[in-house]
């Protein structure tokens, strides 16, 4: 009997499969799609050729595949994971504090559009007045702390100090070469600003306790500025949400490493001020919200603890004298809105990077353009500074998205050419210092 | 093909056993079996397949040939052209480039020759070639006439990737006389069930913690962390594939012996790899060490025939210093056991006799697991609490926020994975045997077990991707 029992069982089994087996191949999609869930695009069936086959690798796509179209496969991906997390010890603050991923996005396939391409050389060539050069730091300014390496600093609430950073001269002077760089490009009366966003992990430490820890101080920005040309701000993020995270603003999310809406908008704000411009107050701006983020850090490990901390996606719509607000790759304008409202997720503000090099006509008559010179946070601050720049152009020199074959230009000629009056450098911290990120900034990309 | 992927596990094995079972002829199973078994290696590597059956063909050819030799001296040489014929391909995928890059430079060559891409399996199957052919030489087995049952000896899918090394005396009899029952069959797939579990739910995710360790030269709690996890990580791999292989092998009628045997309770070293791969060291026992004189000759001889055997299984796994240097390790510790440290051994307490063994089988898996010497000796630096700056010794950390956070990550794997490495639920389950009443709870539960098992498997699965086994490279 019992013999016959356990036979039994392991012929269901065997059946079960080759059921589950075939019912995969007859139903599932074989088309790739995109999965916003997993941040990533779900494998296709591979072309079963006889010459994909002689070339090896068929196996691999086909198990990935089949993997990806798994019937109620995020289901499963979220249990698998919730089940691994019961054995691991971690708090919630350690996983708050994990590495995030970069929020994917998928290849946009854009019909070729006649008369909507419009190439960047076709644009009028105002030769900008860099003759004058800025005022560069002498020695007797770039000397920096005694120990020759500079920190970032929490305070807890009973007075004690914990570093967070510590960055050293040699990192420093990096990037202040690379603004040095790109300060010299600039006409007479330009300016570059700088602002290095700490990542969500860092400013949670504080905005999540803020019954145990006071405050944080950098020592990052002064040393920064003591090495930058006179025409360079650099602006401390540290200090510029102090004040706001104490008194419990949303200014960046839990469960990605990004800041929120809010937070972008505190950084422009801190910068344009500093510009001499008059800001335009954040309740002016039109808010949808998008509920249940769950962002990078998230899917970084989907541990099932971050659910319950699910972030909500305050969007800012932008002030627009005219309906026509659209983002632009610098070669093909491929009509992508600023706030891309088929998305859920960081992906909502711009659609996300897309290309070399990127412009935001905001149909305001300044006078003046900007580069925004960032990695991801820039795409949530790109759209507060519209209402003070003709344009606003983008680059974003992280290997994903930029190429030097793609971009068909080097910064120095775009900028003379789409007449740049200032530069603003927003970057996360991790990317602003001490990364190999610089090297993509400096020098070739540059020429 | 993997055996721990939907690929297989949802299509081919359904596939297959459907076809097999179908069949009510040896003969017409037989058939199954080569077309399924060719088609399992062809899925990963369509190209290789022509090796593997070429290898097969030149043993085939060549057992012919010397068994119709009249000569004894015919038939040596005849043997020989055999070996250097099927062991070629090996050689040229796996270590000609070794050998001509190192060898190049002493004849002030510069060029440098590519290593081409490995054909799986490419070792275990010309290994069981190669003891066919030379147990047909010695007389041990008949000569197999029948090509298709000698390339379905070579190419049997269960074992063809990553064993065991089956001898063909083992399966003669099995390849044109073999049953199934019933209790084979739900037997041979517990057992593939139990190797699943094993691969995917302990040893994948071990993978998974090891990546997150920092450098093994980082911190002492790193380096040994780094031994241990891999020394679980490489068992649950490896053991598992034995497993499914044993486990399909006895769905399909075929008896292989096991190729471990719980090898962490060793309490030496020489008794670790009688539990640790036993088809290899069977091999390089009854094919290599024995007609070089095995330790029947002087004790200097003995010492250089066990020096050889050793460098030559370190070469087995792979084309680089590493393994070398790891094979002699081994040659010279199993040598000092039989010689020096002989008496030394059989008064050492069983607990710390098993604790010395695996202090010396971690620090083998330190020269098997790092890429290259520096790594390795910065990790044995480091598992002696030594680090070098700027050239000079000083003393390691003795732990590191990055080992800690994946202590802290993975915490109960490499736990209970030291627990299943142990001897305890067959201990267990022998005990719920010898009791009649607990038989029924004993079965009732180990079945329960192993479904949530398989559907946990299938969980991990998907949401995985692609897993190879890590003895896929050798």
């Amino acid at each position: 009997m019992r013999r016959k029992f356990t036979f039994l069982v392991t012929l269901w089994w065997v059946i079960l499969c080759g059921a589950l087996g075939a019912c995969l191949l007859l139903f599932a999609n074989p088309e790739p799609v995109v999965s916003e869930q997993e941040n990533r695009t779900l494998a296709g069936m591979p072309a079963l050729t006889l010459d994909s086959l002689r070339a090896g690798g068929v196996g691999e796509s086909f198990e990935s595949f089949l993997t990806d179209k798994f019937f109620l496969r995020s289901d499963i991906v979220d249990e698998t994971t919730s089940l691994k997390h019961l054995f691991s010890v971690l708090t919630l603050d350690e996983l708050l504090g994990e590495e995030g991923e970069e929020t994917f996005v998928p290849t946009l396939v854009l019909p070729e559009q006649e008369g909507k391409t419009e190439a960047i050389q076709t644009q009028p060539e105002e030769p900008a007045d860099i003759d004058e050069a800025p005022e560069q730091p002498d020695e007797q300014q770039t000397a920096l702390p005694a120990g020759e390496s500079v920190d970032v600093v929490l305070t807890h609430a009973d007075g004690t100090e914990d570093t967070l950073f510590t960055y050293s001269k040699e990192d420093l002077q990096t990037t202040a070469d690379v603004l040095n760089a790109y300060a010299a490009l600039l006409p007479v009366g330009g300016k570059l600003h700088v602002l290095l966003a700490p990542r969500a992990q860092t400013v949670n430490k504080l905005a999540l306790h803020t019954d145990t820890e006071s405050g944080w101080s950098s020592d990052v920005e002064p040393a920064l500025q003591s090495l930058v040309s006179s025409n360079v701000a650099v602006h401390s993020a540290y200090d510029i949400f102090r004040g706001p995270i104490l008194s419990g603003e949303y200014v960046y999310f839990r469960t990605d490493h990004h800041w929120t809406a809010r937070g972008a908008y505190l950084a422009a704000d801190a910068m344009l001020k500093s510009a001499g411009y008059q800001t335009i107050p954040l309740s002016d701006y039109g808010e949808t919200t998008i509920e249940g983020y769950l962002g990078s850090i998230y899917l970084h490990g989907r541990n099932a603890k971050l659910k319950e901390l699910a972030d909500e996606i305050e969007v800012f719509h932008p002030l627009l004298p005219a309906d026509s607000f659209r983002v632009s790759n610098a070669y093909k304008k491929n009509e992508l809105p600023v706030i891309d409202e088929s998305q859920t997720n960081y992906l909502v503000f711009l659609g996300g990077t897309s290309g070399p090099y990127r412009v935001l006509e905001g149909g305001y008559h300044t006078g003046r353009n900007m580069l925004l010179v960032c990695d991801s946070f820039g795409n949530s601050i790109a759209p507060f500074f519209l209402p003070y720049y003709d344009e606003v152009y983008l680059v974003d020199f992280r290997d994903e998205y930029y190429s030097r074959d793609e971009a068909r230009g080097g910064v120095k000629d775009y900028v003379r050419r789409c007449g740049i009056d200032d530069i603003y450098v927003v970057l996360s911290e991790p990317n602003g210092i001490g990364s190999q990120y610089l090297t993509r900034l400096m020098p070739t990309n540059i020429d | 093909m993997v055996f721990s992927s939907l690929t297989f596990l949802l299509l081919f094995l359904p596939a297959l056993l459907a076809a097999y079972f179908v069949c009510r002829k040896l003969w017409w199973r037989n058939a199954v079996l080569l077309i399924g078994s060719l088609l399992f290696y062809a899925w990963g590597e369509p190209v290789f397949v022509l090796v593997m059956a070429l290898v097969s063909l030149f043993v085939y050819l060549g057992t012919l040939a010397f068994s119709a030799a009249k000569q004894t001296a015919a038939k040596k040489a005849l043997f020989v052209l055999t070996l250097v014929l099927s062991l070629g391909a090996l050689v040229y995928f796996k270590y000609a480039a070794f050998f001509v890059n190192q060898l190049s430079p002493l004849f002030g060559a510069t060029a440098v020759m590519k290593t081409p891409r490995l054909p799986i399996g490419i070792s275990f199957f010309t290994f069981q070639a190669v003891s066919y052919a030379a147990d047909a030489y010695r007389g041990r087995v008949r000569v197999q006439r029948n090509f298709a049952l000698l390339l379905l000896y070579v190419s049997c899918f269960p074992q063809l990737i990553a064993g065991p090394i089956v001898q063909y005396a083992d399966i003669e009899y099995e390849l044109t006389e073999r049953q199934t029952t019933l209790d084979d069959f739900s037997a041979g797939m517990r057992r593939f069930a139990t190797g699943l579990c094993k691969k995917v739910l302990l040893a994948n995710i071990l993978g998974e913690m090891l990546a997150e360790l920092p450098d093994a030269g980082a911190s002492v709690a790193a380096a040994w962390l780094t031994s241990g996890v891999f020394a679980l990580q490489i068992y649950f791999d490896f053991s598992a594939y034995s497993d499914m292989a044993i486990g399909l092998g006895r769905v399909l009628g075929f008896r292989y012996l096991e190729n471990f045997n719980y090898p962490y309770i060793s309490r030496s070293v020489s008794e670790f790899w009688r539990r640790w791969h036993i088809s290899l060291g069977k091999f390089f026992r009854e094919y290599v060490y024995f007609p070089l004189g095995g330790s029947r000759k002087s004790r200097h001889r003995t010492t250089l025939n066990l020096l050889f055997v050793w460098t030559l299984t370190g070469l087995w796994h792979g084309a680089s210093w590493n393994f070398v240097l790891w094979g002699l390790y081994y040659g010279v510790l199993i040598a000092l056991e039989h010689g020096a440290l002989k008496y030394a051994m059989k008064r050492t307490p069983k607990a710390i006799g098993i604790f010395l063994t695996l202090i010396a089988v971690l620090f083998g898996w330190a020269l098997f697991y790092q890429p290259d010497l520096a790594s390795c000796a910065r990790q044995a630096l480091a598992m002696v609490g030594v680090t070098m700056q700027g050239g000079a010794p000083a003393f390691a950390a003795l732990m590191d926020e990055t080992t800690l956070h994946a202590l802290r990550t993975y915490t109960a794997f490499p736990l209970i994975a030291c627990v299943l490495s142990l001897p305890i639920l067959p201990a267990v389950e022998r005990k719920m045997q010898h009791r009649l009443r607990l038989q029924r709870t004993a079965h009732l539960f180990s079945t329960l077990v192993l479904t949530l098992g398989v559907v946990l498997s299938v969980m991990n699965l998907v949401s995985e991707s692609y897993n190879p086994f890590l003895y896929f490279r050798f």
